[in-house]
């Protein structure tokens, strides 16, 4: 069940009047939402509605033994060992639906090059959709009960804080210190978060509906599914169409994502925040998917030694979650050159600030804006290759300049794709917190006056999308 | 400090877009729902073709034949009164600027 779609609008309505009617009940409340949210996952799959549920179980459990056992010395090695139980039991639930396959891939290809001919037998996993978020907020909780930065919570909070709908796919990675004290009374409902909700759902559906479904479609599949075929005109609009299209794709599931949730009274944390106006590498990391790198930061560079060991462990730190940060959005070699090259330029960065000569000038922010822009670009060339040799393909290509004026009718970029990128990337210009600040204007319209509105604007972008609607990018995570 | 002693608190202010509820409005969800009809209806009356799609995708059945019959039926009638043509214009223009080539001519 995609949410742009009308089948998914129907049940949200359905689903809002059930949710706000029992609000007299908070515990009937969240049955219903838990309900709910298994209906909307078992859409893609039923089976692996047990997997959810299973997960939820086993944190709630292992989080309940850390919480009993007091953090006496005695008991410190058995709490180790239950978070360390917890943590491996994630993390193979993880490795066996998305990695195994790639394992036995990478061992079979050794093992040839060496010289012993063995078949390996080829696993097809079925990949459950968003088990890379469900299992990275598990861990995040039992970590932090852990940690005692949360306190345990019951088995029905801890089961929907993991598979409420609205963040299950595809993030934000909602932490259990920011939702499961929303879950502890029936939350409130103000104009103000509900008109702030309904603009969010607005500007996603544009941003997913009009421009990243446009320009996947129109050119970067195209242009990616062969890049020999084409020229640097088309390879160069195509990298900068994959920047606009993966932006305004995923922040479109995340801006959806919380307003549907603060249309049911919840509030999930910001996941953007214009990541392409960030004029350092550090700095796009704290603009750009802020859920899953601030979840890397809390409990994996920290946990190495985050910077603690001086400036050579920081960057070997930093090399080291990013290139698991790669793998974690699959298994692929393409998704470890990303992640390598945002740890080789992260680690550069941090050299640059403690070693820099003082009397040396710093780059303007412009110029910084311009560099990270391009070198976030080059990442994401490997990100959506299909293959290590394609994307070598793509940036040899992106020198082949052999545009004939006569023949532009026969480039796969078009002026419709030249605008929508244009378009997506003016996004990244505007005043920051635009949409809250509308929300909060709008919220004092009439609410009849305020719908129309809101109708119109659908009615544009329903006007405006491709038939049908392919799944989120991050789907596939 | 132990893990039942911990501190939880709630979601920081400028941590989400949504701005925090200090204290309940009773209007509010009646204003949300009718913000919510009121566009629902606007969007069936002028956009009765994307129901009709959607109908049209439904997986054949004697509940979802209904469905569908209904659906084409309203669509027909939107039609007829003329309450498609601003969804009809949007979408032949928006047809036309995908198809439109760099050398200007249509690729159609």
């Amino acid at each position: 069940m995609l949410f742009p779609t009308l089948t998914f609008g129907l049940f949200f309505l359905a689903l809002f009047a059930v949710a706000w009617a029992a609000r007299g009940s908070n515990e009937w409340r969240k049955i219903l939402l838990l309900a709910a949210s298994w209906v909307f996952y078992g859409a893609w799959d039923w089976r692996f509605v047990a997997l959810l549920i299973g997960s939820a179980v086993v944190n709630w459990a292992l989080a309940q033994q850390i919480a009993e056992t007091d953090a006496i010395i005695e008991n410190k090695r058995w709490r180790s060992g239950l978070l360390i139980v917890g943590v491996v039991a994630n993390l193979a639930v993880l490795g066996t639906f998305k990695y195994c396959g790639f394992f036995l891939e990478q061992v079979s290809a050794t093992l040839h090059a060496l010289g012993w001919q063995r078949d390996f037998p080829v696993l097809q996993v079925v990949l459950p959709v968003g088990i890379s978020f469900f299992t990275f907020q598990g861990m995040s909780y039992l970590i932090d009960v852990y940690r005692g930065r949360t306190a345990p919570a019951g088995l029905l909070d801890v089961t929907l804080l993991m598979s409420f709908f609205a963040h299950l796919v595809a993030g934000p990675i909602v932490r259990a210190s920011d939702l499961i004290p929303q879950f502890r009374t029936v939350p409130k409902l103000t104009r103000e978060a509900a008109a702030t909700g309904l603009l969010l759902i607005a500007w996603g559906l544009f941003k997913k509906a009009v421009i990243a479904s446009q320009l996947a479609t129109g050119l970067v599949d195209p242009v990616f599914f062969d890049p020999a075929a084409h020229g640097a005109a088309d390879l160069w609009a195509g990298a900068y169409g994959y920047a606009v299209q993966i932006y305004c794709d995923f922040s479109a599931y995340s801006d959806m994502a919380i307003g549907l949730a603060a249309l049911l009274g919840y509030r999930f944390p910001r996941n953007f925040d214009q990541p392409y106006r960030a004029a350092s590498l550090q700095d796009f990391w704290r603009r750009w998917h802020i859920s899953l790198s601030s979840w890397l930061r809390d409990y994996l560079y920290i946990s190495l030694g985050g910077n603690r060991g001086g400036t050579w462990i920081a960057c070997r730190n930093l090399m080291i979650t990013m290139l698991l940060g790669g793998l974690w959005h699959g298994a692929s070699w393409t998704f470890v050159i990303w992640g390598a090259l945002h740890g080789t330029v992260l680690a550069a960065e941090r050299l640059w600030r403690e070693f820099r000569p003082r009397a040396w000038p710093t780059l303007p922010a412009w110029l910084g804006v311009l560099v990270t822009f391009h070198i976030v670009c080059l990442g994401w060339i490997f990100f959506r290759a299909e293959s290590f040799g394609s994307a070598v393909a793509f940036l040899s290509g992106l020198t082949r300049w052999d545009v004939d004026p006569a023949a532009l009718g026969t480039l796969t970029v078009t002026p419709l794709a030249l605008g929508l990128s244009l378009a997506g990337l003016s996004t990244q210009g505007l005043p920051p917190r635009l949409v809250e600040g509308a929300g909060a204007r709008l919220a004092r319209l009439p609410a009849v006056g305020f719908g129309l509105g809101l109708g119109v604007v659908m009615l544009v972008v329903e006007a405006m999308r491709p038939d049908g609607v392919a799944p989120f990018i991050y789907y596939q995570f | 400090m132990s893990a039942a002693d911990a501190v939880v608190q709630d979601l920081a202010d400028d941590a989400s877009p949504i701005p925090a509820a200090r204290a309940a409005e009773g209007s509010a969800l009646a204003w949300t729902s009718t913000v919510m009809a009121v566009a629902t209806a606007f969007l069936l009356v002028f956009n009765a073709a994307s129901l009709k799609s959607w109908a049209d995708g439904l997986e054949p059945g004697p509940a979802t034949v209904a469905v569908r019959d209904a659906a084409d039926a309203w669509a027909a009638r939107m039609q007829a009164l003329g309450l498609s043509g601003p969804r009809d214009a949007l979408h032949a223009g928006w047809k036309k600027a995908v198809a439109a080539r760099m050398d200007g001519t249509s690729g159609e």
